[in-house]
């Protein structure tokens, strides 16, 4: 580690201002930070108010995300593996050159961003897409509003969401059938090409149709989906995590979960038959996934504990209709990404009425 | 709108295309006419009979109202200027009606809707009423110039990457189809241009802003 | 008189109003007859495409309804329109297609199609689904050659003997009066479903009054 660091020092003039590689300083501090922690305080959102800053933050939700990982390449193979280089080495590139752009130190946010993208793709799209949706979330999701902290949306759901519109029958169509078994798919479908046998019946279209896969198979993950998000079991698990870590906030989990299923179990109750069954909804398409992963976002969710609330109230109450009454099957990732564009006006009012209340005792 | 050319001053016809069609492009620095831009880009064919459309209603309306603009009574001359407007753009519309059918269609109401296309009035109010004719006539061009380069570079943008064609006129100048491109649709439809008028508009300003960084 | 009068204001808007209203009115007294080829011209080339009416590529709009007038005849029997087509050169006084028109409400908006037949009014010759707006890339792939091209050969009546016609899953259909679905587009094809399948009883139900 000594000599690492004689090396990281000796080295360091040459980034300097004005000297032959000064364009790739960020580069530099980039590997820097990597191999050793940074001193410097961060001089934007997100805060943090103990000893974690936000390279452990991220960290841990990348371990947070392990579980799922797994199981991805459990049912789907080793491609998801070549999904997630793709993903991190665009990520990378794109941070990278806004960083030299921008002169600005090179943010760990894709280091999340690049790992939780793959996992909400279909297994079988093909690598170049990863690569088209990647960039198209890096940049238009975190580096137009400005870079990591600054962003509105959550990157890897603006890249999806790309992908969704832009290529719908790749994106509804590239599903593969997960392997069972003691050893699965893992040692399958390494090739760098698609999967031959690709499907576009997932458990919520086939729903559509009136055929509801059982809920053991939802829990456990045999069915088709995301990569990430086939498993219910080992979302919760990561999901755990990342909530006694305290770094996804309960509140926001909860409220996007009583929401999506009071309503669901109310709309059974009003009209039975035009909802699905409540547990089937909840362990079908993203929902989970979105709940513990992007729902809680620091960056693209509401920053006062009330709006938290209504955040996720209005989260669980726009998935479920656009999951039952309108044209598209899975409305997680449409619900999230308009709850992040509500989110600061929920901060306004929650700010805002607290505001009056003590202008009130005054 | 904002204007560097004062008034009644003698004007280079050099400075009247350079405002137009850059320093003061209608698009990417008065973020005018975008409806439009948004909406009839889809293909190079249809920027390209669009933007034509557009500097024919504003150089001959802005030359109209500038030959009428010491008559015009005061009370009415918005009104004078739309009714003026609106006679061009309709002459435009029966023409594409006539004798170009197809296209007529892909624009859909577009051609109608240049009546309502704030650069056109703006040029007139703006400009046509304080300059004389062929000045006025020239700056309309310049500024109908200017809006067809950005419409022409968006459609170029979506043209590929949604179509992963490129044809002009009938002639097919690339095709991505058979190297296993997958059509965009977000591309396609009008957000495709949202993204790239907007992509346009920033990398615009980037190099704007540096520049005048560099000037100061 | 002043400039801001309100005579010489009148005075100027009713001018200008003239000059603009003749010189509109002229244009569109000229370009009259062109317009109104295109528009009807517009609405036969889907009835002379699913036909397979021979249309040279470049052809304009007299030219298009000069071969319509020639080779297709309007008949109406049990309530619906039929297109029939006679080729110029056949002496035959069998039509060799018939079309018929048809409409029905999309997931977003109104479908409307042409579908021709065998004078048996039995096996389909052709289709063209020429108005919707499904979802571009899913369910809009009813316009795509590849969807419409299927039923081509099909048959509006089931081998049962009964009228109707099927979109079944995408690889699934089998039978002469079935063809696959779009994959990704269940509501879509369920909807044309739907329209076909009324499309066929009311085809069905006027057969005997059209061969009369």
């Amino acid at each position: 580690m000594k000599l690492l660091r004689l090396f990281f020092d000796k080295i360091e003039p040459l980034f300097d201002e004005g000297k032959a590689l000064s364009l790739f300083h960020p580069v530099y501090s980039m590997f820097d930070n990597m191999m050793f922690s940074s001193n410097e305080k961060t001089p934007n959102a997100p805060f943090g108010r103990d000893p974690i800053d936000i390279k452990r933050y991220m960290f841990i939700v990348v371990i947070a995300l392990t579980p799922a990982f797994l199981g991805s390449l459990y049912f789907y193979g080793l491609r998801i593996l070549w999904m997630l280089i793709v993903s991190y080495a665009v990520g990378a590139v794109v941070e990278i050159a806004f960083a030299i752009i921008r002169k600005e130190e090179v943010n760990e946010g894709f280091l999340v961003t690049g790992f939780i993208f793959p996992l909400i793709l279909p297994p079988g799209i093909p690598l170049w897409m990863v690569a088209v949706g990647m960039a198209f979330g890096v940049l238009v999701g975190k580096e137009v509003f400005g870079g990591t902290g600054r962003n509105i949306f959550n990157p890897a759901l603006v890249g999806r969401i790309f992908l969704a519109l832009g290529y719908p029958s790749a994106m509804s169509g590239s599903w593969v059938s997960p392997g069972s078994g003691s050893l699965g798919n893992l040692l399958k479908n390494f090739q760098l090409a698609a999967p031959d046998v690709l499907s576009s019946a997932t458990p919520l279209v086939q729903a559509k149709n009136g055929i509801f896969m059982p809920l053991k198979d939802l829990f456990f993950g045999n069915i088709l989906g995301s990569a990430g998000e086939t498993s219910a079991l080992l979302i919760i698990l990561g999901g755990l995590i990342v909530l006694f870590a305290g770094i996804a906030n309960w509140r926001t989990i909860l409220s996007i979960i009583l929401s999506f299923a009071g309503f669901n179990l109310l709309l059974n109750i009003l009209s039975p038959g035009t909802a699905n069954p409540v547990l089937f909804n909840m362990l079908s398409g993203g929902f989970l996934f979105g709940t513990f992963f992007m729902a809680t976002d620091p960056v693209s969710s509401p920053i006062t504990i009330s709006a938290k609330w209504v955040y996720g109230i209005f989260i669980g109450l726009i998935a479920l209709l656009i999951r039952t009454f309108s044209g598209f099957v899975e409305g997680m990732m449409f619900a999230i990404l308009l709850g992040n564009i509500f989110s600061p006006l929920f901060d306004e009012v929650v700010i805002r009425v607290r505001m009056k209340h003590y202008a009130k005792k005054l | 709108m904002s204007n560097n050319l004062a008034a009644g001053q003698k004007i280079k016809i050099r400075d009247i295309f350079a405002d137009g069609v850059y320093r003061f492009n209608p698009i990417t620095v008065q973020v005018l006419g975008i409806c439009s831009a948004l909406a009839v880009t889809n293909r190079v064919d249809n920027a390209v009979v669009m933007g034509g459309a557009l500097i024919f209603v504003t150089a001959f309306s802005s030359l109209l109202v500038s030959i009428l603009r010491k008559s015009i009574p005061l009370r009415i001359r918005m009104i004078v200027e739309v009714a003026i407007i609106a006679t061009f753009v309709i002459l435009f519309d029966q023409f594409l009606k006539a004798y170009a059918w197809n296209m007529s269609k892909q624009l859909g109401p577009y051609v109608g809707l240049i009546i309502t296309n704030c650069i056109v009035m703006g040029r007139a109010e703006a400009f046509a009423t304080q300059n004389t004719p062929l000045t006025s006539m020239f700056d309309g061009i310049a500024n109908g110039i200017g809006y067809s380069i950005v419409l022409i570079l968006v459609a170029l943008v979506r043209e590929i990457i949604g179509s992963g064609t490129l044809n002009i006129f009938g002639t097919q100048i690339l095709t991505l189809l058979d190297i296993g491109y997958t059509k965009n649709l977000l591309f396609v439809l009008a957000p495709g241009a949202f993204f790239t008028a907007g992509f346009i508009i920033w990398g615009v300003n980037a190099i704007t802003n540096t520049k005048e960084d560099a000037n100061e | 008189m002043q400039k801001n009068s309100n005579l010489r204001t009148i005075g100027f808007a009713t001018i200008l109003g003239l000059v603009c209203s003749i010189l509109l009115t002229f244009a569109n007294i000229q370009t009259k007859p062109l317009r109104l080829a295109n528009e009807k011209a517009e609405e036969l080339t889907n009835y002379l495409f699913v036909l397979d009416v021979p249309v040279s590529p470049g052809a304009k709009a007299d030219d298009l309804l000069k071969i319509f007038d020639k080779s297709i005849r309007v008949k109406e029997a049990g309530g619906i329109k039929f297109y029939e087509y006679y080729p110029e050169n056949s002496s035959d006084d069998k039509p060799v297609a018939v079309a018929v028109a048809f409409n029905g409400p999309g997931l977003w908006d109104k479908i409307g199609g042409v579908i021709a037949l065998e004078p048996d009014l039995k096996t389909i010759k052709g289709i063209s689904f020429y108005k919707q707006a499904e979802t571009p890339g899913l369910g809009g792939e009813i316009a795509s050659d590849w969807f419409q091209s299927q039923f081509i050969g099909k048959s509006i009546i089931s081998p049962s003997g009964t009228p109707g016609f099927k979109i079944l899953k995408p690889e699934a259909a089998t039978d002469s009066n079935s063809v696959d679905g779009i994959s990704g587009a269940t509501m879509t094809s369920s909807r044309v479903e739907v329209i076909l399948e009324k499309l066929a009883g009311t085809i069905s139900n006027a057969r005997s009054a059209y061969e009369q």
